[in-house]
């Protein structure tokens, strides 16, 4: 294969791995990357407005809905990097607009606090009442400047009675309404379910659906897109469906 | 901030000007939405306590080092927040243990830990956009805040308690709840308020190098405070409150400028645990004997409100300035000469 070839079959970077020995493409594949596509762009825009949004007395929210597997997380990992928290140690705190937490395994409101102030690197303590890590948390969303929320993995919501479903939705609410954070929740199917149940809850959050992906046009440009990055030094053809 | 990992904390508030240690410790707890005693136990362990002892005075390593390196802060600014930094300028040499000369105790005041030792200028934390506590208002000599041409206050003027700005959160439920460091901890009213009182003094040259002093420890010019007179002007101090019966230099002082003595209780109690008006009294009578050292004392001498063995007693080390001229009141005969 002439090296001309090569060179319009990647992508530049891709094709400066090219010289690297197996083991660092390797790696260099499975850290993945970054490829755009329409409705993943429609949804990421949506993500700026909410953090464009002013502060007014009701946020607007999302409830970002998709089947398992289906890009729903790089997606939000796509805006998180966009959006890093500043950590410049000369500042007088840690400017953070997004703040991202996979929901916790079963409803549970003090777990729930616990996982954002570890995403804040926030000092706290542990064993502390509901109370004072609710006011700890809408406090240092404050002192960092946070306007988005993202909670991944809200169908953990759907774990538990009846009961500590609602006392975890109504955690949510209330932390939005309170601190005026705008709530990305995130999940699989069962997420829309457990949030239509309430209609306080279907009335706040605008859903988004990422829908299962179908052979057509934009699969065949995201797989082409996907081969021009990976460092293969033979092509593979991923888009023709024959294959 | 997933997957980051730091030692940084998310506040990282660095001191503000002349910011007191305990000030600072006290702003990053409140600022992480914690109350300072769960916020220390939380850093440093139930092990090392922090608030039953005078923390700004001894200014541990373990605690300086962790609030710098956990705010971005160089060490040396971290540092310069304790009293501990003032060795070499309002004292020789710094000791954990027994008071410092020229600071003021927060011990024992009528056996409560009740000593007036933190004082403040209203003025200053009116305009502070958080109000917080200078070191300077830990030294003794320092009376008057120069900035704002007030005398400096040791206690609320409302209710009469000390200035003990981290039980602020005492008995509060949150620290939501909790005001501002700019109240007072006792009867929560906001100690920027308390009345703006006048600087007053006895002689304008005394005035004059008093508030040089003061000036150039709020400012944090300490290279131009001598060490030398520092040390003269506290055993003129000591002189004058100790109780020998042959020592009057105090009433002596008083006795020159016409005026009357506030100090209520002599001996055994320090400059460092005195009142503010008596230690502002007690400061412009040494500043008035320092603006004519050798002529004043002579005069004190002749008139036998001091002998020339107390002069130098328990002084170590005096300067050799300072033992040259005491050295002429030496021969008790040539009084009569
Ligand atoms: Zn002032
Ligand atoms: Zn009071």
């Amino acid at each position: 294969m002439a090296t001309s070839e090569l060179k319009s079959r990647l992508s530049p970077e891709a094709e400066r791995l090219l010289g690297e020995p197996d083991d660092v493409r390797i790696r260099a594949i499975r850290e993945g990357t970054w490829m755009t596509y329409d409705r993943a762009k429609e949804i990421l825009a949506r993500m700026e407005d909410l953090l464009d949004y002013p502060r007014i007395t009701r946020m607007p929210n999302m409830l970002l809905v998709a089947p398992s597997f289906n890009g729903k997380t790089s997606i939000l990992e796509r805006f998180m990097s966009l959006h890093p928290p500043d950590l410049d140690p000369a500042a007088e705190v840690t400017t953070c607009p997004v703040v991202m937490v996979e929901a916790p395994p079963a409803p549970d409101v003090s777990a729930f606090y616990s996982r954002i102030l570890d995403a804040l690197m926030a000092t706290y303590k542990p064993s502390s009442s509901v109370q004072e890590k609710n006011s700890q948390v809408k406090h240092l969303f404050r002192e960092l400047g946070v306007k988005v929320l993202i909670v991944d993995e809200i169908h953990h919501l759907i774990a538990g009675s009846l009961n500590r479903q609602r006392d975890f939705r109504n955690a949510l609410k209330s932390l939005g309404n309170e601190s005026k954070v705008s709530i990305i929740a995130a999940g699989i199917e069962d997420a829309y379910n457990a949030f239509v149940a309430d209609p306080q809850m279907s009335s706040r959050f605008m859903p988004e659906e990422l829908p299962l992906w179908r052979p057509g046009r934009e699969v065949g440009t995201l797989l082409a897109t996907l081969e021009r990055r990976t460092p293969l030094r033979k092509p593979s053809d991923l888009k023709s469906p024959k294959r | 901030m997933k997957g980051l990992t730091s030692s940084l904390w998310p506040i990282r508030y660095k001191p503000y000007p002349d910011e007191l240690l305990t000030s600072w410790l006290v702003r990053l707890a409140w600022g992480h939405g914690l109350k300072v005693q769960t916020f220390c136990n939380l850093i440093f362990g139930g092990q090392r306590q922090v608030w039953n002892r005078d923390v700004d005075r001894l200014g541990p390593d373990w605690l300086v080092n962790e609030l710098a390196d956990r705010t971005g802060t160089l060490r040396q600014v971290a540092h310069a927040t304790t009293l501990r930094a003032y060795e070499g300028v309002l004292y020789p040499k710094f000791r954990a243990a027994g008071t410092l000369p020229w600071i003021q105790t927060l011990m024992m005041y009528h056996r409560k830990r009740e000593g007036f030792g933190l004082q403040f200028c209203p003025v200053c934390l009116a305009e502070d956009e958080k109000p917080y506590y200078r070191r300077s208002w830990r030294v003794s000599f320092n009376t008057m805040c120069i900035r704002h041409q007030v005398m400096l206050r040791d206690r609320c003027a409302q209710c009469g308690a000390p200035v003990i700005f981290h039980r602020m959160e005492m008995g509060q439920g949150k620290v939501s709840e909790v005001g501002s460091m700019g109240n007072c901890h006792a009867c929560g009213c906001p100690l920027a308020d308390s009345p703006r009182e006048e600087i007053w003094s006895y002689d304008e040259d005394a005035l004059d190098f008093h508030a040089a002093l003061c000036r150039a420890i709020a400012e944090e010019e300490t290279q131009s405070v001598d060490l030398d007179v520092m040390r003269v002007m506290h055993q003129l101090v000591r002189l004058m409150l100790t109780r020998h019966k042959t020592v009057t230099l105090r009433q002596h002082v008083c006795g020159e400028l016409q005026v009357t003595d506030l100090v209520k209780v002599s001996g055994r109690i320090g400059l460092e645990t005195m009142p503010l008006m008596e230690r502002h009294h007690l400061v412009q009578l040494v500043s008035w004997l320092m603006v004519d050292l050798a002529g004043r004392l002579e005069v004190a001498w002749l008139a036998r409100a001091i002998r020339y063995n107390h002069l130098g007693k328990d002084f170590n080390e005096p300067p050799a300035w300072y033992q040259e001229l005491i050295e002429k009141f030496a021969d008790w005969r040539s009084r009569f000469q």
